[in-house]
């Protein structure tokens, strides 16, 4: 499309969009939606003592500001194509058209908004959770023990992985034992777990570090036992001795294999989380979404998976480009 | 049916070898002339078939229900090889030239008969006899050039000014000046075939065993590679043992050729080459040689 | 004539008197286990491999010390319940029908889950794959909703269909169907342009090109899809079970652990051992069916081998219907 074109069409939209804001304005009201068919006005409640956003935003001011700004996206990509990845153009044009679209099946009353609430509620409670500082506890709380249990997993898996590959004793007598346990998928160990440690911590690290663990471990012993022959007779010939070659040929080697079982065990280990978090806990995002549930505080819940969401790619971006940077000469 | 080889390429072997270390000549006192003796050398596989498992051992397991069928890799195989020497082992396939190579390198050892290195008894691998793999693989992948050269004089202790020194005197050597910190992964089968050398030659070994190091590269380069090898050979005046199925190669490589026949492996006959280097290809000298090699072989 | 320690038994007093296991007779049947694997591995000539008789050591071991420091009161029988009780108490179970009834409707909420995720996500991902289009504009949202973890679906499945079968097939048909949709993608973008032109040549059109060339060459990928969601599934399946369900293994787990019945507990949690390695034997049977009886073997080896062409094919390009 010229760009002629594509200016008339961003500016139409514009015009749309203040006339629909402008009669909006005009038949008079701030109040978003009637009550009708909610149950608990929860979510409605006006939170203007709690935060300085205001109230709840206007749905029809969200989706022209999100049609406009994907209009003025995809101009600025056609002026300067170089600058502006197309992924990225694309991928905020579907999220946009996404939102919109859901704001608008609630706006127009297709579904209650106790089942699905509109983006505008959810951003405004997100908003009101942070500033009274409660999002905050719960996702320090939860990226804790996420922490600790991943890291344990990885003390603990890497040399038993190396022992049970390199030694035929070890893998002889753990391998039945291991065999056994991989097969049982952690939350099944969760009611145990709480009975031997009641609520709070200990009984979600023990359930994230089960479900980090295995990949882990399978994957060192994988990486291990393709150390091929060459390179052990290569070091050999060089006047290396038993602990060179373990050092400096069979770690090295396997480590692009035990990164991927490092990455796939934080996978899991995420899973795990907000599963441990459901029933285990009193604190952290899975607790808070299901206090939420108990509430039928649908934004709060949906506002919490959105975290959750955000919160895992975030991590896994993080663990790609260490990957990216430490394993430089794949 | 399925075929393993147990034991004789077992990490767990492998480790056995590593507890092993070879003296060379501390005690005894060798006359100078022979880098290396292959006395009486046998070598021979056993092979037991299990209910559609095959496995290839080295020795004979003592508890066995049925007698295991032997497979004469080496038979009687005797032999010395002088300092500064070129020689090729040249033979089909399954000849055991290979395997001899193996035994001279120290990853196996002889069913009967000794191999010695300067006096003393081979008994596992050592800096001293250096190998360059058929396979470029075999260049560590997750070290740099640089890194994969001095790994050998690191592992001896040499310290770090001397080894620089050495790392440096070998990349000019084998012409690879500009890529000390590269990865292999950007690098060409001739250009990696060329750092396994480095590698090796960098502990000044007393000789250099080359397992059909060209075997798996394009033709222009092998031919390069070849060059470069006899450069490098004539300017460190290195001993080398070079194993190929390639008549030509070995014709234009060495000054001795050791000829192999198969089924058992013995040697046929030594072919003394005194043509100078650089060889032609297509003079009348190179093509008699040639084709006395190729008769010893097709008969 | 039991211990002290070992009050539990009280508990199973109520099972037919000959449902009982005395531990005793466990430890000493263990033992025996125990002394004739031994035996049979100094004295007959190493009948038995180094692997199994390993097994059989830890195994044996393991239940030893289980057993005995619960007999001798070591150890608080609230928190463990010996594996005679155990035993006895899954006989009882299935005496009386509990067992299979929990382990049908677990399964069934299983296979219903993953199968609604299969049936839509192979097409969907086989779409996806050959139409460019709907590619480049769908990934980035589904990249984006694939990190979200399934059971954190969970309470707002509840929210949306109550406590009961609804909100656990769900969760379990989103936690498989991401696995499984982008396993098939990469399998259907991953087949060589080179067929295509073969097929072709040879005067076939589109739904040639999908039945001979597309299909077969994306089977190991979306096979390896398939287990991956299986896995995923099942984890997701028994977490569903402890928070939203009111029947099936989970929440007979979860009603143990309220109620403070250790050994229903402990029979749940070996149920559902034994459940996932039956699948898991029964997984890799169907995997090999599906891949070596087409010859498969040698068409993954030789899609991985030949896999050198990086453009994906797409349905533009072919022109023709047939």
């Amino acid at each position: 499309m010229e760009l002629r074109t594509k200016i008339a069409v961003v500016a139409i939209v514009m015009a749309l969009g203040l006339l629909t804001v402008a009669l909006d304005r005009a038949s008079g009201g701030e109040q978003v939606y009637d009550q009708k068919g909610g149950p608990v006005d929860t979510w409605n409640r006006p939170m203007e003592k709690e935060f300085k956003v205001g109230e709840v935003h206007n749905p029809l001011h969200f989706m022209i500001g999100m049609a406009i700004a994907v209009a003025i996206l995809h101009l600025l990509k056609s002026q300067f194509p170089k600058v502006i990845p197309i992924v990225l153009v694309r991928a905020l044009t579907s999220v946009g058209v996404l939102l919109i679209a859901w704001e608008l099946i609630v706006y127009m009353h297709f579904v209650r908004s106790v089942l699905l609430p509109p983006p505008t509620t959810v951003i405004a409670k997100l908003q009101g959770h942070w500033a009274k500082h409660y999002l905050q506890i719960h996702i320090i709380a939860s990226i804790q023990r996420l922490f600790i249990a991943f890291f344990l997993a990885i003390l603990t898996g890497i040399p038993l992985g190396f022992l049970i590959a390199n030694f035929r004793r070890v893998s002889d007598y753990i391998d039945p034992l291991l065999n056994l346990i991989r097969v049982i998928p952690p939350p099944a160990w969760l009611p145990f777990a709480i009975l031997w440690f009641g609520i709070g911590n200990p009984p979600a690290i023990y359930i994230i570090w089960l479900g980090s663990f295995f990949p882990i471990l399978l994957n060192t012993i994988r990486g291990i036992r393709n150390t091929q022959q060459i390179h052990v007779e290569s070091i050999l010939t060089l006047g290396g001795k038993r602990m060179d070659v373990y050092r400096r040929v069979m770690l090295p080697s396997a480590f692009p294999t035990i990164f991927t079982g490092i990455r796939i065990g934080f996978g899991i280990g995420w899973v795990c989380l907000v599963t441990a978090e459901l029933v285990a806990v009193d604190a952290g995002l899975g607790w808070m979404i299901e206090d939420a549930r108990n509430l039928l505080d649908t934004p709060t819940v949906l506002g919490g998976m959105v975290v959750i969401c955000m919160l895992g790619i975030l991590f896994d971006t993080i663990l790609r480009k260490t990957e990216q940077m430490i394993v430089r000469w794949q | 049916m399925r075929t393993s080889i147990e034991e004789n390429r077992d990490l767990s072997a492998i480790k056995k070898n590593m507890e092993r270390s070879s003296t060379p000549g501390t005690k005894t006192i060798h006359n100078g002339r022979h880098v290396m003796e292959i006395e009486n050398v046998s070598k021979s596989f056993f092979v037991y078939t299990n209910g559609g498992e095959t496995v290839i051992t080295e020795k004979k397991r003592f508890f066995s229900r049925k007698k295991p069928c032997e497979l004469v890799a080496l038979k009687d195989v005797t032999l010395s090889i002088d300092h500064g020497e070129f020689v090729a082992f040249l033979g089909p396939s399954g000849c055991g030239k290979s395997t001899l190579l193996r035994i001279l390198a120290g990853f196996e050892s002889p069913s009967n008969g000794m191999a010695k290195c300067k006096g003393a008894c081979i008994q596992g691998p050592h800096p001293q006899r250096a190998m360059v793999f058929q396979s470029e693989r075999a260049v560590f992948p997750w070290l740099t050039v640089e890194s994969n050269i001095s790994l050998g004089p690191r592992l001896q202790g040499v310290d770090s000014e001397q080894r620089k020194e050495r790392v440096a005197k070998t990349i000019n050597l084998i012409q690879l000046t500009g890529f000390e910190k590269s990865y292999p992964r950007t690098l060409s089968g001739g250009m990696l075939q060329r750092v396994a050398v480095g590698r090796a030659i960098v502990n000044h070994p007393e000789v250099l065993l080359m397992d059909e190091p060209f075997g798996a590269l394009d033709a222009q380069t092998r031919n390069n590679l070849q060059d470069h090898l006899i450069r490098i050979w004539q300017s460190i005046e290195q001993t080398i043992v070079f194993v190929t199925h390639d008549i030509e190669e070995a014709a234009y490589l060495a000054n001795r050729v050791v000829v192999f026949s198969a089924r058992p492996g013995q040697i046929r006959e030594i072919v003394k080459i005194d043509l100078p280097h650089p060889r032609e290809r297509t003079s009348p000298e190179f093509l008699e040689f040639r084709n006395h090699l190729a008769d010893l072989i097709r008969h | 004539m039991c211990r002290d320690g070992h009050e539990l038994l009280e508990q199973t007093g109520s099972i037919s008197g000959r449902c009982t296991i005395h531990p005793l007779f466990f430890i000493a049947a263990v033992s025996a286990v125990l002394l004739l694997a031994t035996l049979s591995r100094y004295y007959a000539g190493h009948a038995i491999s180094g692997k199994l008789y390993g097994t059989f050591v830890v195994w044996s071991v393991f239940l030893l010390l289980w057993e005995g420091t619960l007999y001798l009161g070591i150890f608080r029988s609230m928190l463990l319940a010996p594996p005679s009780v155990i035993i006895a108490k899954t006989f009882y179970f299935l005496k009386k029908g509990y067992l299979q009834a929990n382990i049908i409707s677990t399964m069934s909420r299983f296979l219903a889950g993953f199968s609604l995720a299969l049936v839509i996500a192979v097409p969907v991902g086989i779409a996806l794959g050959l139409f460019k289009k709907a590619y480049d504009w769908l990934a980035p949202p589904l990249n984006f909703m694939r990190m979200i973890p399934a059971p954190a679906i969970l309470p707002f499945a509840i929210i949306l269909f109550g406590i009961g079968e609804g909100p656990a097939v769900f969760v379990i048909a989103l936690g498989c169907f991401f696995p499984i949709l982008l396993n098939t993608v990469q399998g259907v973008r991953e087949a060589e342009r080179i067929h295509i032109e073969v097929i072709q040549t040879m005067g076939g059109g589109r739904a040639d090109v999908l039945k001979h060339v597309i299909i077969p060459s994306a089977l190991p990928t979306i096979l390896t899809g398939i287990r991956i969601g299986f896995g995923i599934g099942w984890l997701v399946l028994v977490s569903a079970e402890i928070v939203a369900a009111d029947s099936g293994l989970g929440f007979m787990i979860e009603g143990a652990r309220s109620r403070l019945e250790t050994p229903t507990l402990f029979v749940g949690m070996t149920t559902v051992c034994a459940l996932g390695l039956t699948m898991d034997i029964f997984l890799k049977k169907i995997e090999r069916f599906f891949i070596l009886r087409r010859g498969g073997v040698f068409l993954s080896r030789c899609s991985e081998a030949l896999k050198k062409n990086k453009e994906p094919i797409f349905m533009r390009e072919v022109t023709k219907w047939s």
